[in-house]
């Protein structure tokens, strides 16, 4: 008849048997897919508590992460320890000409030592590092300084971490470091 | 006849559409990849753009797919029903040219502005706005002027369908609309009328604010004027697939449409109701009465009815076909339908993705159901079963049929070809099932990362399945389909190239006439004036008022001034 | 005379589709009368976008006590954060009614809590209005859900929703609202 095509004449049988197979798959998969995700479904809203929170169990290991807890605006970064020092201010400023994390850290000397603080290397959410070179001066006992350093970041990441060093002037001369790695909640960008 | 050897201007002319259309296809599709990886953190290091570039690939692919890419393959696709279906040539050409030409323009100067995120050296300025371009974020413009040729450029060509059919009216003063050219004029008639919003936000309000004649625009007039076209353009990018699934999916399964009158309906239901339903993209808009989203909501609603109406008569005509073909059974039937066909199972499989988009569209349209996915990547996963598959598969299938008519060549590469509408379905299943799960969970779209930084736990709390696993899914998916699009890509250019004359060609442009014809249905259906006028009284219904509360307060306030991106 | 004639499958399956139609309408109408499902409307009024704040129907960003067991919280977001929200988390108490009023001091936003239907656009020169029961004392965060420049993807926030035993009143509550700071 003139009106039906005749693009089948030259099937062969292997080109047969391809057609089934991506029949086959074709079908096979999204049922499969789509099937999956309807037994999903089923089984929250049948088996879970029905607000979802079941699911938090199966959220893998993205949803609990260890160490210390994240660290905001008027924050202390060394909060275990004896000195303190506090973050009064945290911003990425997303510039035309590239992304700078700026942040301000008000030292106080509250231990019985002399004490310098230096901010070391931020560690972007991608993994990028940024290395740092701010520190106080050497603070005698009860002394305090602020600090204030920015970092260059790629375009389009923020700060995840960064490492902070104390150093404590023990008596004779000595040097004792501590390295803190601080944790930073949500730091705003702005533009 | 072929096509190309009985109307040889109008072939070239869809050539040239289709042409143009499919480097639009290419460069979108690979920018899909792109974000595909980058979004979800896949090979994110080896791709040469940082985060804000995110953008400015995002804008290129929703431009150059969703607004170039389905505005060439319509105009070129509704130049060949016209042809064929009245049986006669364009009546003006050259207007079709110069409409052509308006488009080609106005994309060259969109996508220079888009590149510039790229690349600042090139001509004018920056346009990372995405395709929806809500001022206040302002693009150079260039950018503009660009959207507002492309959608000119799509009424001018549409101006010589109407042309044509009025000079084939003078010759057949008792004859019925064909029924290709019936659903061609319908869908012009809609996008004449739901164009015109964008058109005024554009030409009335962003081309003179970005240029600083005027010094500020009300975000929410515009916004609005843009969702008055940006629901019914998804009727424009679909009522061609309608086409293709009533005119030539039967014949290609061997069978006939169902009911040609039916068709009519259905396409005089989109004319009345595509419009005034803009505001169901607004249903968390402040500014808007949930009284007129309402309204929207209602006639969204009712527009299941002709897309429920087309799937039964679609598949009817299927089972037609393949009982023709000697299938049997309740479902064994479809056994016997030409799956190794790509033209057929291109546009079988499309229509089947639609009815999955279609449920989710009933999501998106409960206004109150809506606010949970809004905005959320349930929102993409969904449009890309519609116009990322209804409509966009269903034109491949079109090009493997239709390209070797309006070229005089054999199509090529034949089982890469058989293979292609498979991957793609793989590939959108893939990657469209974990952006719906991903949507409930509430990843956002239109974001470049869209994991949560600080707090060390990812808020979000799938029902079904992990972000992380979902991530990997939709890079699986999303590369699936650029491997699909490069095999459909492949076949068209290996077509294209190769020589006249390969062998007959395997195809034929006739159309079997309806089980059902058109002489069993009402002349008014054929009375566009009548359904045009009473689009037009819809239309002031559901925008009248809330469109006046808008302007009262001042046509620029409140106003802002721009944002460049 | 013609008609269209319809085969009897195509009218049953026009006939279920009338009632898909009507059955869905239906579930909305029930969930905003039975349930009330609370939607954005127009009731929170037009502000001027260049500042936002100052306007009759705004006021400084914070957390306000209207009465016994009701809350307002107006929150202004900016490229890229959200004022309170995004530097300090948002603390209301549970079981009381929240009203958010939500603005924008720049270009478009969006305001969702993650995994909930709280969930608006932020549009210049308009204030969205949303109120919210929150029966549980947890954290929930806030996303920007609408393309607002390069760093969109890093606009967020949250709010601490604390059992009412442990909540402070905040100080601007008696509507002093020069002590509260705009950061």
């Amino acid at each position: 008849m003139a009106d039906s095509d005749t693009d089948n004449t030259d099937d062969g049988v292997p080109r047969r048997w391809l057609i089934r197979a991506l029949v086959g798959i074709g079908f096979g998969i999204p049922v499969v897919i789509e099937g999956g995700t309807l037994v999903g479904l089923l089984k929250s809203g049948l088996f879970g508590d029905g607000d979802g929170d079941d699911a938090a169990t199966i959220t893998g290991p993205t949803a609990t992460t260890s160490g210390p807890p994240p660290v905001g605006t008027g924050d202390d970064l060394l909060a275990a320890s004896a000195r303190s020092a506090t973050l009064s201010d945290a911003t990425v400023h997303a510039a035309t000409d590239g992304w700078r994390f700026a942040l301000t850290v008000a030292v106080e000397n509250t231990g019985d030592r002399p004490y310098e603080l230096r901010l070391g290397t931020v560690t972007t959410q991608n993994g990028s590092r940024v290395d740092g070179t701010a520190a106080t001066d050497r603070l005698g006992v009860g002394e305090s300084a602020t600090l204030s350093a920015t970092y260059a970041l790629p375009d389009g990441e923020t700060p995840a971490t960064m490492t902070i060093v104390g150093v404590d002037y023990v008596d004779g001369g000595g040097e004792r470091l501590t390295r803190h790695t601080v944790r930073f909640g949500n730091v705003p960008v702005k533009r | 006849m072929t096509f190309i050897d009985k109307f040889p201007t109008e072939a070239k002319l869809v050539r040239w559409h289709f042409g143009v259309g499919f480097v639009a296809l290419a460069i979108g599709g690979l920018f899909g990849l792109v974000q595909a990886l980058y979004r979800t953190g896949h090979l994110r290091s080896l791709l040469p753009i940082n985060a804000a570039q995110y953008y400015t690939v995002l804008t290129g692919h929703g431009v150059l797919l969703a607004l170039v890419f389905t505005t060439f393959l319509i105009c070129g696709f509704f130049v060949w029903a016209v042809t064929r279906s009245l049986d006669r040539p364009l009546s003006h050409p050259r207007l079709v040219w110069t409409g052509f030409i308006s488009m080609v323009v106005g994309t060259t100067l969109a996508a220079i502005t888009i590149l510039n995120g790229f690349a600042p050296e090139l001509p004018f300025g920056s346009a990372n706005v995405l395709y929806t371009f809500y001022p206040p974020l302002q693009a150079h413009p260039a950018f503009y002027v660009g959207a507002a040729l492309l959608i000119v450029g799509s009424w001018i060509v549409g101006a010589d369908y109407f042309l044509t059919y009025r000079a084939w009216r003078a010759d057949n003063p008792d004859k019925r609309i064909p029924l290709q050219t019936f659903m061609v004029l319908a869908t012009f008639v809609m996008w004449y009328l739901s164009s015109a919003g964008v058109a005024v936000e554009v030409v009335a309000f962003l081309i003179p604010w970005s240029m600083g004649w005027i010094s500020q625009v009300d975000p929410l007039l515009t916004r609005t004027l843009f969702w008055y076209f940006g629901h019914p353009v998804v009727y424009f990018w679909l009522l061609p697939a309608y086409l293709a699934w009533y005119t030539i999916l039967p014949k290609l399964a061997g069978g006939k449409l169902f009911s040609d009158p039916l068709a009519r309906v259905v396409f005089v239901l989109f004319v009345l109701l595509s419009t005034p339903v803009g505001f169901h993209h607004q249903y968390t808009d402040p500014g808007i009465a949930e009284g007129f989203k309402f309204i929207a909501m209602t006639n969204t609603f009712m527009l299941l009815l002709p897309s429920l109406l087309t799937a039964f008569t679609v598949v009817a005509s299927l089972e037609h076909g393949a009982r023709q073909r000697g299938g049997s059974g309740y479902i064994g039937w479809l056994r016997a339908l030409p799956w190794g066909k790509p033209s057929f199972s291109a546009m079988a499989l499309a229509g089947l993705v639609f009815a999955a988009g279609g449920f989710s569209g009933m999501i998106n349209a409960g206004m109150n159901i809506n606010y949970l996915i809004h905005n959320t990547i349930w929102v993409p996963g969904h449009f890309h079963l519609t116009v990322g598959t209804a409509f966009a598969l269903t034109m491949m299938g079109v090009a493997y049929w239709l390209v070797p008519q309006i070229t005089g060549k054999r199509l090529q590469h034949r089982t890469l070809a058989a293979i292609q509408p498979f991957v793609w379905v793989i590939g959108m299943t893939l990657m469209s099932n974990a952006m719906h799960r991903g949507g409930l969970a509430g990843l956002p779209r239109r974001t470049a990362k869209p994991l949560f930084r600080g707090e060390g736990a990812a808020p979000f709390d799938p029902v079904v399945g992990t972000i992380s696993e979902m991530q990997l899914q939709i890079a699986i998916g999303g590369t699936l389909l650029f491997v699909s699009l490069a095999l459909f890509l492949a076949v068209m250019v290996g077509t294209w190239l190769s020589r006249p004359g390969m062998g007959r060609l395997s195809v034929n442009g006739s159309i079997p006439s309806a089980l059902s014809g058109p002489a069993d249905s009402p002349r008014i259906l054929d009375n566009l004036k009548v359904w045009t006028a009473i689009a037009v009284v819809l239309v002031i219904i559901a925008y009248g008022l809330p469109l006046y509360g808008m302007l009262a307060d001042g046509v620029l306030a409140p106003g802002s001034p721009g944002f460049p991106v | 005379m013609t008609h269209v004639r319809i085969h009897r499958f195509e009218k049953l399956w026009l006939g279920a589709a009338f009632v898909l139609i009507v059955a869905f309408i239906a579930t909305i109408v029930y969930g905003s009368l039975g349930p009330g499902v609370a939607m954005v409307g127009d009731d929170g009024g037009t502000v001027n976008p260049d500042n936002p704040t100052a306007a009759d129907n705004f006021r400084d960003p914070g957390v306000y006590q209207a009465d016994d067991d009701s809350y307002d919280v107006y929150v202004e977001a900016r490229q890229f954060a959200f004022s309170p929200g995004t530097s300090e988390p948002i603390r209301v108490p549970a079981d009381t009614n929240v009203t958010f009023h939500v603005t924008s001091g720049d270009v478009t936003h969006g305001f969702e809590l993650v995994g909930t239907n709280v969930n608006t656009m932020v549009i210049p020169g308009q204030v969205a209005q949303l109120t919210v029961n929150f029966d549980e004392a947890r954290t929930h965060h806030i996303v920007c859900h609408e393309y607002c420049g390069p760093a969109h993807h890093a606009m967020e926030g949250s709010i601490e929703v604390v059992p009412q035993s442990e909540f402070t009143p905040p100080q601007q509550a008696a509507a002093d609202q020069s002590e509260v700071t705009d950061t």
